[in-house]
């Protein structure tokens, strides 16, 4: 029989970090070319609404009826999906008894803005505004904990001429993290570190930056042998910049997993 | 606990967990046009918070129900009605509900696993810098004339649009290919001569049909015996006409769809060495130059080629992009290129089930882990790498097909595949395969294959002429000569 191994970040053998613990607390995937974070969004979307991560090592199976501990709603953002993406891959694998809310491609909605007002993204401070009014407003509808998912902001960087990573991180970054009390950033860690380019730079700071404010990092790389017929890649959990600002009693344990995608699981081993 | 029977109907009521879902999750009311846009945004929300206050008042409930429509109906996996009826549509191999299209190159199809490009998604042809070679010029080629091809076998069924500053692309175009053996002239002359409407053909015709009927008579005597003497015959008879009669039904009832009937149709095959003729028409094709202007006016003039186009397989073919022989250098600002990518790929989101997109990128001015390679390669869903061999490697597979006796086997590069869609990005699968495959440009265009390196048998004749010393444990030695018809 193989051995599987459940997904734990925590030492209280949690996934996701406690609100009553940690306050607001930032967490950082990061991912490569070949090793794409979706099942472990969808894992960190069910840890959100059941407790447990279902998809992974076929517990929805053994579990049978799932109960829902968290209605507090959760946020999906993208800067580089649409909403039918979300929505299409989401949609079957999230119970529908659960709040969650598909946001507009962020992005998308930054484009459809330059091309109709031809300003070339320089009111980026009116775009953030925007974002973060409409969240603000979300969030007052509810008065729980909430958790945002926000995928591949770094892609503002390559878009918008001159922009800075710092004003990503002041005018979008640090208000949303203040609004939620988790933020989940998604990476791609291959932007990082490219050439000197005055937008490649930019973007190596944004990521350095997530990275010293987060307090755990999950990093997906593919096998650095190659491709493999029984595994997909490594998921590395480390503790990020901020680990030591949370309280004493809970931690991160640092950890390493291969993990093997199939049609219909995702599976799970120690290392 | 509640069981329910297969053919039972549930939508009806109302308790699919579709529709619960729908009840559950609804259109964010207070959703605002985003700085004076008319667009609805498109958020979504529970229905048990819809008493939120508003951001904009005047935005109806009824509005965001049918934005929400308009969501989910883009989908093509949810809405079978939107599915195009076309000679160079048809369901992935290996995800039925999800329609392809042909890359217009047979080999490439099958390496990118579903049999072509899946509706709503794009492919990326990379071509490392080595001695100024065009092998990713020819897939773009074949893409768009296999385009023109579908056609002129379905009449204004299809809708081309290149993205390039040569304005002269459609004059390039490939042929189709005529194979130069004797009896397959023979049949095409035959069939182009049958095909002509003559009074001789109509004769032949009604002839032709006389006898079949007068055949069909003895036909049926025949199967009632068998029908009586073999039962079991008799069963596979009735199984095969009973399929011939569904597919016929199936044919009549789709209309279209039995007017090409051929598979053939679906990717055929071009001549890279001739020209098509005659060249496509603004009916087939639209050529718009991504430098005129900036992006932003690039990607609207698409936006209006397909509005123009509505109905039809839009395939978008960025050839040889950032090329710097047609790209001027202002071009290459790295917002510029970002804008006019996702431009692209937001565009194939909204046609999702009538739209793809293949691109090739020269690399010759970028380093391989450059920030626009790696942006390019996270915007789009599929990613191959063509990498040519150095020259010395081509001599060296030269000499060694020569000596086995087939030149024509050489092969010209590898064949990295890095993205693969739908399994890449929504399944998370690592299909990354790099040095495992190899191309080969021959007149019908690239043939993809496994690759492995050729022995090279001079080299080997001459080790194995060489006697082999072999000492035993006593000291005494023998001389043995290998023989030639070792296997490897």
């Amino acid at each position: 029989m193989v051995q599987k191994q459940d997904l734990v970040i925590f030492n209280d053998r949690t996934v996701l970090p406690d609100f009553k613990n940690h306050g607001h607390t930032l967490t950082h995937i990061t991912h490569k070319l070949g090793t794409s974070p979706t099942w472990l969004l969808t894992a960190l979307i069910e840890t959100h609404i059941h407790g447990v991560p279902l998809s992974l090592n076929e517990s929805e199976k053994s579990n049978g009826k799932i109960p829902i501990v968290n209605k507090s709603p959760i946020y999906i953002s993208s800067f580089i999906h649409n909403e039918s993406y979300s929505e299409q891959h989401f949609q079957n694998k999230i119970s529908p008894q659960s709040g969650y809310y598909i946001l507009p491609n962020l992005m998308e909605e930054i484009m459809k803005c330059t091309i109709n007002t031809h300003n070339n993204g320089n009111n980026f401070d009116g775009l953030c505004s925007y974002i973060l009014k409409m969240l603000k407003v979300k969030k007052e509808e509810q008065e729980q904990q909430t958790t945002i998912i926000l995928e591949e902001p770094q892609l503002l960087l390559a878009l918008i001429p001159n922009l800075k990573a710092r004003d990503i991180l002041l005018k979008l970054i640090t208000p949303i993290s203040q609004i939620f009390q988790r933020v989940i950033v998604v990476t791609n860690i291959e932007l990082y570190d490219n050439d000197a380019t005055a937008e490649s730079i930019e973007i190596k700071k944004f990521i350095q930056t997530i990275f010293y404010r987060s307090i755990v990092q999950l990093s997906l790389k593919p096998l650095e042998t190659g491709r493999a017929n029984d595994v997909t890649g490594t998921l590395r959990i480390t503790r990020g910049g901020c680990a030591s600002a949370v309280d004493n009693t809970t931690f991160v344990v640092e950890n390493e997993y291969l993990y093997h995608v199939q049609k219909k699981s995702i599976k799970l081993f120690y290392r | 606990m509640s069981f329910r029977k297969r053919n039972d109907v549930l939508s009806a009521t109302g308790n699919t967990p579709s529709d619960a879902r729908q009840r559950e999750r609804v259109r964010m009311p207070n959703a605002t046009p985003l700085y004076g846009r008319g667009s609805t945004t498109s958020s979504r929300i529970p229905q048990n918070t819809t008493s939120l206050p508003k951001i904009i008042p005047n935005k109806s409930n009824a509005t965001a129900s049918q934005s929400i429509t308009r969501g989910m109906g883009d989908l093509s996996l949810n809405n079978p009605s939107k599915q195009l009826r076309h000679p160079g549509v048809k369901p992935s191999t290996v995800i039925t509900s999800q329609q392809i299209t042909s890359t217009g190159c047979l080999s490439l199809d099958k390496y990118l696993l579903h049999g072509g490009i899946p509706l709503g998604h794009s492919l990326l042809i990379e071509e490392g810098a080595v001695d100024s070679t065009d092998f990713n010029s020819v897939l773009t080629r074949l893409f768009s004339s296999q385009s023109i091809q579908y056609n002129k076998i379905q009449p204004k069924s299809t809708h081309l649009i290149v993205i390039t500053p040569n304005l002269h692309y459609s004059a390039d175009l490939p042929g189709l290919y005529k194979s130069s053996s004797k009896r397959e002239i023979k049949k095409t002359k035959v069939v182009e001569n049958e095909s002509k409407l003559t009074v001789q053909n109509l004769l032949d015709q009604k002839i032709s049909r006389q006898q079949k009927e007068q055949v069909k008579i003895p036909a049926i005597q025949e199967k009632q015996e068998n029908q009586r003497n073999l039962k079991i015959a008799w069963r596979y008879g009735l199984t095969s006409d009973s399929n011939n009669r569904t597919n016929t039904q199936h044919s009549s009832d789709n209309g279209q769809q039995s007017t090409f009937k051929d598979p053939t149709a679906y990717c055929q095959l071009f001549d890279i060495t001739s020209r098509m003729v005659p060249p496509p028409t603004r009916e087939d094709i639209t050529v718009i130059s991504p430098i005129e202007k900036d992006a932003d006016t690039c990607v609207q003039k698409v936006r209006d080629a397909i509005s123009r186009h509505k109905g039809n397989l839009i395939r978008i073919v960025l050839p040889s992009f950032l090329n710097p022989v047609v790209y001027p250098p202002h071009f290459y600002s790295l917002p510029n290129i970002t804008k006019l990518l996702y431009g692209l790929h937001m565009i194939l989101k909204e046609h999702s089930s009538n739209a793809v997109l293949l691109a090739s990128l020269s690399t010759i001015l970028f380093n391989e882990n450059s920030l626009v390679m790696n942006l390019s390669r996270q915007i789009f869903s599929s990613v191959v790498i063509l990498e040519p061999f150095p020259q010395q490697m081509l001599d060296y597979l030269e000499k060694c097909y020569k000596a086995q006796g087939q030149p024509n086997k050489v092969q010209h590069g590898l064949f990295h595949v890095l993205k693969l869609p739908i399994f890449s990005d929504e399944r998370s699968e690592m299909l990354i395969r790099t040095a495992e495959l190899c191309f080969r440009n021959n007149k019908k265009g690239l043939d993809i294959e496994e690759w492995s390196i050729p022995i090279d048998e001079g080299e080997t004749e001459q080790k194995i002429s060489k006697p082999v010393d072999i000492s035993d444990v006593d000291g005494s030695t023998h001389q043995h000569k290998i023989k030639q018809t070792l296997e490897f």
